[in-house]
């Protein structure tokens, strides 16, 4: 295989992986070999799409994985991965940055990597906040229906969100603005009645007697108006948006560079 | 394929605090480090990229330990980390080797003509023999191969992480597929 080059051909199957590397259309369509390594690269960048994934992804085990203990090694695997890199992040000091970044942080998609549980508690925090935002909005505009919806969506992400993210006060939030709607004088008053008063920001969603007839229609029979041991309903209990503030010192210890390999 | 430049200086700024560089280099890196595991990796015996995809994930982690110290070296970034990449990978094959769920790769004696939907089945064929044709080559010029096709670098990028010059690698290159095409012709030239 070592026999004497012919430049003209070298500059030829040059040329021709360059076209190739780049996903340039090729000449050489009769050629075997190019059409198999067309396939090739193409089946390593379709699959998933490569090259639009912004994140370091876990893929979905596909179908075909039908190996229990394969299944297992796999998860255990790639829990080391996070595992690492949370260790990793936090000796150039980005881990507890990574840890606390809210969806909106350049950093959330470390965050997604090393904590993604964690990751999508944020989220659905994000959202719950933003629909109690919405509804109150919607309630001092006169749109109590529009409310009622909004905070039915919140109250099914709450799900969503973890305990320590909390959950809690955040659905204590969602309960108070659902029975400020639904505190209904009767079951029987038209619903029509009177919207809220426009222009009360409304800084916390306290029950009003704003006379809304129907309870709320999804399941919240139990009438909480004032949630145990929550009197702030801050929108944000634990902040956040602060993406980085490194913990220690940004420069890590030499012995904090690890053996490549 | 990213400028060199470009992430040197992420991986510079990164060393020292940047947030902001961490988030961009890894987002760089990891759809190129994708590329070269599943290149260098294949499918599983399952059919998907799973293992590759861990794989490559180590590789980023192994990159983010080992940044502290890419100043000192005087390498190329890119260097840098397809150096590690390589490891990660032959330390994946070593467990395939050890372990029978994940098939060490073969060359097919033949096409699988058998195929079912005939232009996704040609191409899955084409693309699963072109990697194990790409396994038998010397390792040099397999690596010139996985880094010019895969990972989409030209002949002086490839240099770069080789060490070679682009004279050298547009040499292996041409190397490479004149073998890949003698072998072909062999396997196509077996009776059925």
């Amino acid at each position: 295989m070592t026999g004497p080059l012919e430049l003209t051909d070298v500059r030829e199957d040059d040329e021709l992986l360059d076209r190739l590397g780049r996903g340039l259309s090729l000449p050489k369509d009769d050629d075997d070999v190019v059409r198999m390594l067309v396939d090739w690269r193409t089946d390593i960048l379709d699959d998933r799409g490569v090259a639009e994934a912004p994140e370091i992804a876990l893929p979905a085990a596909p179908l075909t994985r039908g190996i229990r203990v394969r299944r297992v090694r796999r998860s255990v695997r790639s829990g080391a991965v996070a595992a690492g890199l949370v260790g990793v992040l936090g000796s150039l000091g980005l881990g507890a940055a990574a840890m606390r970044a809210s969806p909106d942080s350049v950093l959330f998609p470390l965050t997604k990597v090393v904590a993604s549980q964690h990751a999508e508690s944020m989220q659905a925090r994000q959202e719950v906040q933003a629909a109690l935002e919405l509804a109150r909005r919607q309630a001092a505009s006169g749109d109590p229906a529009g409310a009622r919806t909004t905070l039915h969506s919140a109250h099914r992400r709450l799900a969503d969100v973890q305990p320590e993210d909390g959950r809690d006060v955040l659905r204590a939030q969602v309960r108070q603005a659902q029975s400020g709607l639904g505190a209904t004088p009767g079951p029987g008053v038209s619903p029509t009645a009177a919207p809220p008063p426009p222009g009360t920001p409304e800084p916390r969603p306290t029950p009003r007697s704003d006379p809304e007839p129907t309870p709320e229609p999804t399941a919240q029979p139990e009438p909480t108006p004032e949630p145990t041991a929550q009197p702030e309903p801050t929108p944000e209990p634990t902040e956040p948006t602060e993406p980085a503030e490194p913990a220690e010192s940004p420069i890590p210890s030499p012995d904090g560079a690890a053996d490549p390999a | 394929m990213q400028p060199e430049l470009d992430l040197a200086s992420l991986a510079r700024r990164a060393v020292i605090g940047d947030d902001d560089a961490a988030g961009a280099l890894l987002s760089r890196l990891r759809p190129l480090v994708l590329r070269y595991c599943r290149a260098r990796l294949g499918r599983s015996g399952r059919g998907s990229y799973g293992t590759a995809d861990d794989v490559a994930q180590e590789v980023c982690l192994a990159v983010l330990t080992a940044l502290p110290g890419y100043r000192d070296l005087g390498r190329p970034f890119t260097a840098f980390v397809f150096g590690i990449a390589a490891h990660k990978v032959a330390d994946a094959h070593r467990a395939a080797a050890r372990d029978i769920s994940i098939p060490a790769d073969a060359l097919p004696e033949r096409v699988d003509e058998a195929a079912g939907p005939e232009d996704m089945a040609v191409a899955t064929e084409n693309a699963a023999l072109a990697h194990a044709l790409l396994a038998t080559l010397p390792p040099q010029q397999r690596e010139v191969m996985v880094l010019r096709v895969a990972v989409g670098m030209s002949a002086q990028e490839t240099g770069a992480v080789l060490g070679l010059t682009p004279g050298a690698v547009r040499v292996a290159q041409h190397r490479a597929l004149v073998r890949l095409r003698a072998q072909v012709g062999s396997v196509q030239d077996v009776p059925a």
